[in-house]
């Protein structure tokens, strides 16, 4: 990089148009299951870094659920220091390259920058993708200075976004962390949710690398309920226990149908091909989901994933959501790619039944037309059916992707463990703390069917909280506006 | 000749002199049951079945050794024969694996239950891949054969599956010969399998018990074909089902160019068979082992490409042509050339030649020469490119070097395989070949043979003359396009005579096989011809020692019965937590699918975990191969909830298969609890039960059934429930344990007594731990997740056709997933 530093009027950054990031061909990438945006080179990453203004007061930090500190990784960026950045980042957030990719930034920190006020604003999730890329890529990861063992031992079940986060601040401060995860491979939904395309399994696993570089420890194939209970970890000598199990148990339509061959969940259909890898069978043994034409029902981040795993399978695929394309829960960037790749969207429909032939398998879905009426009580507009309006829809595969009932391992087996009437546990949202004694929970299984960087904020807090809960402090709600007071 | 008169059945026969009254009868449409005798084989009279009473004769001669005398009356079906023939079946079913065939609920069966399960050995026909073609069932079918009424004996002979393609279950052998037979007669006399031992130990085998690859067998597949029960299979094509039609064309992967029968099921090849069983319609290994496989290939070309700016592009067939025939417009003349493999049909081979001079202008065409395990492609092309003369190739296959494709500025590929040549390909066309189209093939001894379409194509991929044909008509040489094959063969000149390439004949001479197609090497396709072309040795695989711990390391192994394997793995975080009534899941290596498995027992000081796992598709194979001192690579639980462990009064557990083992602990545990338990288990035959004394001494009574009436009751474990309600007892409650169809079968039975039950769910599983959803099941109204609601749910309310129904839904994916290795040279195919 040059030396020489030529200053930059707020102007000049101003007037620096928003950097694309090049992206795969949708004709190409329907075919393949390498990542759409190819991310940014270090020329464009340094430009858009220019665009930043550094605000004093950032809004941009207002709205990350991890308080990432963004005007100072940014500079580190525009500076060239581009390991350094990550370095920064890693303060806050144990999964950079993780959150870059797979966070609605639109709705949190790009949303409220200044500059977007006028033309877009700083791709600040690009340029979190860029830096905790360039740390790996060019191996430059730095193990975070830890602090002096404090001999206390916490106990994190899960591994998901919410495990690794607990996991990775609860190290640095000087912990003994073991995380317990119940499949065969760690990452949770990284893992068995995300597809590839969207999040490559190599990144996630180097993230969890890395974090056992640091010394904590992790225990596969374990299942906590069942091998194990809360009850007897704490009793085992853990200090503390953080529970971060995520969804489970997914929900069906209850419609007739539902039980035909060709009928899946999403979680089912995403776990084949990702976790047990179905894309490369026989080398892989589990089967694989061979479908001609793939329905999937549902409006959300993991319907996209469904639908855009499918095309990629080589199969047509549909998505039916019963309102239209504004109420859609995916991430507007999703709905988008989806688009590109050539899925057919059945707005405002809502299937009614689920037809099958003489062998039990799926024939056709039968649905029903839509128009929206008064809002319900989520503020979107309630869809009501048009009468008469059915139609068919010929296809082999029904993917219900319309989000989970929380797991049910943990409750079932610890009994004074205070549950809402969803399920999920009950926790105080300024502190993650269960009804239970030195048990915290986040994620998943406390907000339900959430977002990855959602369920990473709260297992922010939960650290916060349990470090305290060690050390013999007064757990009092976490300062938003000053994550440097802990 | 004079014709020979007799009398068969009343009927008037006339024969000829040498004739057997087999034949006489025969001839007459007088059906008479034989295993032994073959229309290929000489007469043999070892199995007796077709004992036939003469007028003046003494006894039963054997109808196939017994000439035709004239004047003879012959009686085939008197009472006294069908009796001796029942009683010749019964002793035959006696040493074979037959409890199917006597078994109570056998129309039942084979309605829910339509195709076997793939097991390793096969101990019944419901376990046997040539259930619906085996001789002995067919007879014993038509001679009513209900009970065996003789001793039952299980030979327990090891498979042998370390041979490439072919699987000998010789427990299952009825020593008819007819395999020895077949292998003398095609092979000058030197069958590499005679019989082996003597009286009771007698057994069909290789010298020294050799592997095959270390005789002179030729893998020309006679004694399987021959074969009338399921002793020696085709491990490719045995699970596959029976053929819809088979289709006569001609092998056209080497210059031999012999007939060869394809069998089609729902328009795949599934298997191959010589056209007949004499020395003349031989047929190599390649063309009976390896041509099947090569078409339904996991690695085989799928989908049409494009080259793009930022790399390959799936598209349309369409899409391609214009693609192709965009790229090779500016290439017309010499610098042009196509390059074609000898296996391909005369007209396909016309019509390239005629592609490259008319559409082409070109004169640069060439038919690779085959020397061995090498394609030659003719100097002048080769000059040509490494001049950089030629500038565009059309080839069907991998046929240039890495040097002289980087040369190449545009070049267009049609293949059904992908190669060093797909991947820089401009345009890459997956191609339809073989038997997948039509045309004739030019035999080395210069005959024009009939190539017909056996195998449907998938939905927009054609074979070669279409890819050429419609590649020239989008470039405006309409001269070369034609509507089918059959109008290439009218245009065709005489042929000539193609010359021997190589001396001798693959069908002879396994060094003479084969060895190449359109540039790829077949043992890179089918990974079982390793161990005959390359013989390179096995090497022990690699244990995975996970250092300082042993976790998941398998203490002991056994097979307790055939295909039933009992695993006690070092486990001590389950083995502490573990309750009556849970599973695991187990994955022996990271390539495996994750199974469940109902716990059999475990040991909380050893810290030890026992399943019982039945053999029965690729992950229990994986499994059955483990010795003890081998790691599982995951083993997670225990799963599910356990039973209620109270005072019910009397409990009946009942038992099949790996529940006989899962049971187990119910029953210890239930009658701590102060229960009078009653363990019910069945078994298809008394060489199938296992764990008896186990189980005595943790109940209080034990029933035993087995299906073929073996040992005490025949039946199965519902018919020794009808035998405890019939004498009085009272039963409070029954947990049941087994295959779907078993439970099923015990629910129809408790239901009617009234008595709950709970039944341990076993349906397809992901992750096991409530979140996938893959192992719902309807109970009633509701809809319960076997896996975190289960695995014991209300066996009388549950949806048992749905549950049925949906373990089928990746049955052929299963069949798929078998491995087609020899497990000895497992290490060979790892990269498939």
């Amino acid at each position: 990089m040059n030396d020489e530093k030529k200053e930059l009027t707020p102007k000049d950054r101003m007037a620096i148009p928003r950097q694309k990031m090049p992206e795969q061909a949708p004709e190409r990438r329907r075919s393949n299951y390498e990542e759409v945006p190819h991310g940014f080179s270090e020329e464009t990453a340094i430009l858009e870094a220019q665009r930043c203004l550094k605000c004093k007061k950032p809004k941009c930090v207002e709205g990350c659920p991890v308080n990432i500190d963004i005007p100072g990784f940014i500079s580190l960026i525009e500076e060239g220091k581009f390991a350094e950045a990550a370095w920064k980042l890693k303060e806050q957030n144990s999964l950079p390259a993780v959150t870059g990719r797979v966070c609605p930034q639109e709705t949190q920190c790009e949303c409220l920058c200044v500059v977007g006020k006028k033309g877009g604003p700083v791709s600040i999730g690009r340029l979190e993708r860029f830096a905790a890329d360039y740390e790996r890529v060019h191996k430059k990861t730095k193990l975070p200075s830890k602090a002096p063992a404090t001999g206390k031992k916490v106990a994190v079940i899960g591994s998901g976004p919410a495990g690794l986060t607990v996991a990775g601040d609860l190290i640095k401060l000087g912990h003994d962390v073991t995380i317990f995860e119940a499949l065969h491979e760690p990452g949770g939904v990284l893992m068995y949710g995300i597809p590839e395309f969207r999040l490559p399994k190599e990144i996630v696993l180097s993230e969890i690398d890395f974090l056992k570089k640091q010394g904590v420890k992790l225990i596969e194939d374990y299942v906590i309920g069942k091998a194990d209970s809360v009850d007897s970890l704490l009793e085992h000598g853990f200090d503390a226990v953080f529970i971060g199990t995520g969804a489970g148990l997914p929900m069906f339509m209850k419609i007739p149908g539902e039980n035909l061959i060709g009928v899946y969940s999403a979680n089912e259909y995403l776990t084949r091909a990702n976790l047990m890898k179905t894309y490369q069978f026989p080398k892989y043994g589990t089967a694989p989901i061979r479908s001609k034409h793939v329905v999937v029902v549902g409006g959300g981040n993991v319907a996209m994933d469904s639908v855009r795993s499918a095309v990629r399978s080589g199969a047509k695929g549909t998505i039916v959501y019963r309102r239209s394309r504004e109420e859609m829960p995916a991430r507007d960037e999703e709905i988008h790619h989806a688009e590109e790749e050539g899925v057919d969207f059945q707005l405002l429909t809502n299937p009614t039944r689920i037809i099958g032939d003489e062998k039990g398998r799926v024939k056709t879905i039968e649905c029903l037309r839509m128009e929206l009426g008064e809002p319900d009580d989520s503020g979107r507009r309630r869809p009501v059916p048009v009468k008469g309006s059915e139609f068919l829809i010929e296809c082999d595969t029904v993917i219900p992707a319309l989000g989970n009932k929380p797991n049910p391992l943990i409750s079932q087996t610890t009994p004074d463990l205070k549950m809402s009437k969803w399920g999920t546990i009950d926790a105080d949202e300024t502190t993650m703390e269960t009804s239970k004694k030195g048990v915290f929970a986040g994620g998943d299984i406390v907000s339900g069917a959430a977002t990855v960087i959602l369920a990473m904020g709260q297992g922010k807090i939960a650290a916060n909280s349990i470090h305290k809960y060690l050390m013999g402090e007064e757990l009092k709600p976490v300062q938003e506006s000053d994550p440097e007071s802990a | 000749m004079s014709g020979i008169k007799l009398k068969i059945d009343g009927k008037e026969v006339e024969a000829q002199a040498g004739d057997t009254i087999l034949d006489a009868a025969k001839n007459a449409g007088i059906d008479i049951p034989t295993l032994c005798a073959h229309p290929s084989l000489e007469p043999y009279g070892a199995c007796r079945l077709c004992i036939v009473k003469v007028e003046g004769m003494r006894g039963y001669p054997t109808s196939c050794t017994t000439p035709v005398a004239d004047g003879m009356n012959v009686n085939t079906t008197n009472e006294d024969i069908i009796q001796l023939r029942r009683n010749i079946l019964k002793l035959l079913l006696s040493g074979h694996t037959s409890p199917c065939v006597v078994c109570l609920h056998k129309d039942l069966c084979e309605k829910y239950r339509p195709t076997p399960t793939k097991a390793g050995r096969t101990t019944r026909c419901g376990t046997c891949s040539n259930r619906e073609d085996c001789s002995l069932k067919g007879y014993s079918d038509e001679y009513e054969i209900k009970d065996l009424e003789v001793p039952v004996i299980y030979n327990n002979i090891p498979v042998e599956r370390d041979d490439p393609f072919m699987d000998r279950d010789y427990s299952l052998c009825i020593l008819c010969g007819r395999c020895v037979r077949i292998c003398k007669k095609l092979h000058d006399g030197k069958g590499a399998i005679d019989f082996i031992g003597r009286g009771k130990d007698a057994r069909i085998g290789t010298v020294f018990g050799k592997d095959h690859t270390d005789t002179n067998c030729q893998f020309c597949g006679a004694c399987v074909d021959i074969c009338p029960t399921g002793a020696l299979t085709d491990r490719y094509a045995k699970w596959l089902g029976t053929p819809d039609e088979v289709v006569r064309t001609t092998c056209m992967l080497c210059p031999e160019g012999c007939l060869i029968d394809l069998k089609v099921k729902n328009g795949q090849v599934i298997g191959a068979q010589a056209t007949d069983l004499t020395v003349d319609a031989r047929v190599c290994a390649i063309g009976r082992f390896v041509l099947p496989q090569l078409f339904e290939n996991p690695s085989r070309l799928r989908k049409h490409m494009i080259r793009v700016v930022d790399g390959d592009r799936k598209v349309s067939y369409e899409e391609t042509v214009e693609h192709a025939a965009e790229k090779l417009k500016s290439f017309s003349g010499e610098a042009f050339a196509m390059i074609a493999h000898p296996s391909t049909t005369r007209e396909d081979i016309y019509l390239m030649r005629k592609f490259t001079k008319e559409a082409m202008k070109s004169d640069n065409f060439c038919v690779v020469k085959i020397d061995k395990a090498t394609t030659l492609v003719d100097d002048t092309i080769v000059n040509g490119i490494e001049s950089g003369k030629i500038k565009a190739a059309f080839t069907t296959g991998d046929y240039l070097g890495k040097e002289l494709l980087d040369k190449l500025e545009v070049l267009i590929v049609a293949d059904m395989f992908p190669s060093k040549a797909t991947e820089q390909a401009d345009a890459v066309f997956a191609a339809g070949a073989l038997a997948e189209t039509s045309g004739t093939f030019i035999t080395k001894a210069g005959e024009a043979r009939e190539i017909n379409v056996c195998a449907k194509l998938p939905d927009d991929i054609y074979p070669d003359w279409k890819i050429i044909s419609d590649v020239a008509a989008k470039m405006g040489a309409s001269g070369v396009a034609v509507k089918s094959s059959e109008e290439i063969t009218k245009e065709l000149p005489e042929s000539q005579v193609a010359k021997s390439v190589n001396e001798g004949s693959p069908i002879e001479d396994l060094a003479l096989l084969p060895r190449i197609y359109r540039g790829h090497k077949f043992e890179d396709i089918v990974c079982a011809l390793k161990a005959l072309v390359i013989k390179e040795e096995p090497v022990e695989e690699e244990t995975r020692e996970t250092g300082e711990e042993k976790r998941f390391k398998i203490l002991e192994k056994q097979e307790l019965v055939p295909d039933t394997h009992m695993l006690k793995v070092y486990a001590p975080a389950v083995a502490e937590n573990c309750k009556p009534g849970q599973f695991v899941i187990a994955m022996v290596n990271e390539f495996s699918e994750r199974i469940p498995y109902t716990v059999a027992d475990w040991d909380k000081d050893e810290g030890t975990v026992t399943i019982n796992v039945l053999e029965a598709g690729r992950s229990s194979r994986e499994v059955a191969l483990l010795k003890e001192g081998d790691h599982l690579a995951h083993f997670a639980g225990p799963l599910g909830k356990e039973i209620d462990v109270k005072k019910y009064g009397t409990v009946v557990l009942g038992g099949g298969c790996y529940g006989v083992g899962g049971i187990y602990p119910l029953a210890k545990e239930l009658k701590k609890a102060g229960n009078r338990v009653i363990c019910v288990i069945e078994a298809a035959s008394h060489y199938l039960l296992y764990w008896e004394k186990k189980l005595k001494d943790a109940c209080d009574e034990l029933v035993i059934t087995t299906k073929d009436g073996s040992r005490d009751i025949k039946g199965g474990v519902q018919e020794g429930v009808e035998m405890l309600v019939g004498r009085g007892e009272k039963i409070d409650q029954s947990f049941i344990i087994g295959c779907t169809f078993m439970m099923m079968l015990v629910c129809e039975e408790t239901k009617k007594h009234s008595i709950p039950t709970l039944t341990a769910m076993n349906p397809l599983m992901l992750d096991g731990t409530g979140m996938c959803g893959a192992c719902r099941v309807t109970m009633g109204e509701e809809v319960k997740f076997a896996c975190v609601d289960g695995p014991f749910l209300d066996g009388l309310q549950i949806d048992w056709k749905e549950l049925m129904q949906r373990h089928s839904a990746f049955r052929s994916e299963e069949i798929e997933s078998l491995p087609q290795e020899h497990s000895k040279h497992k290490h060979l195919c790892r990269t498939i």
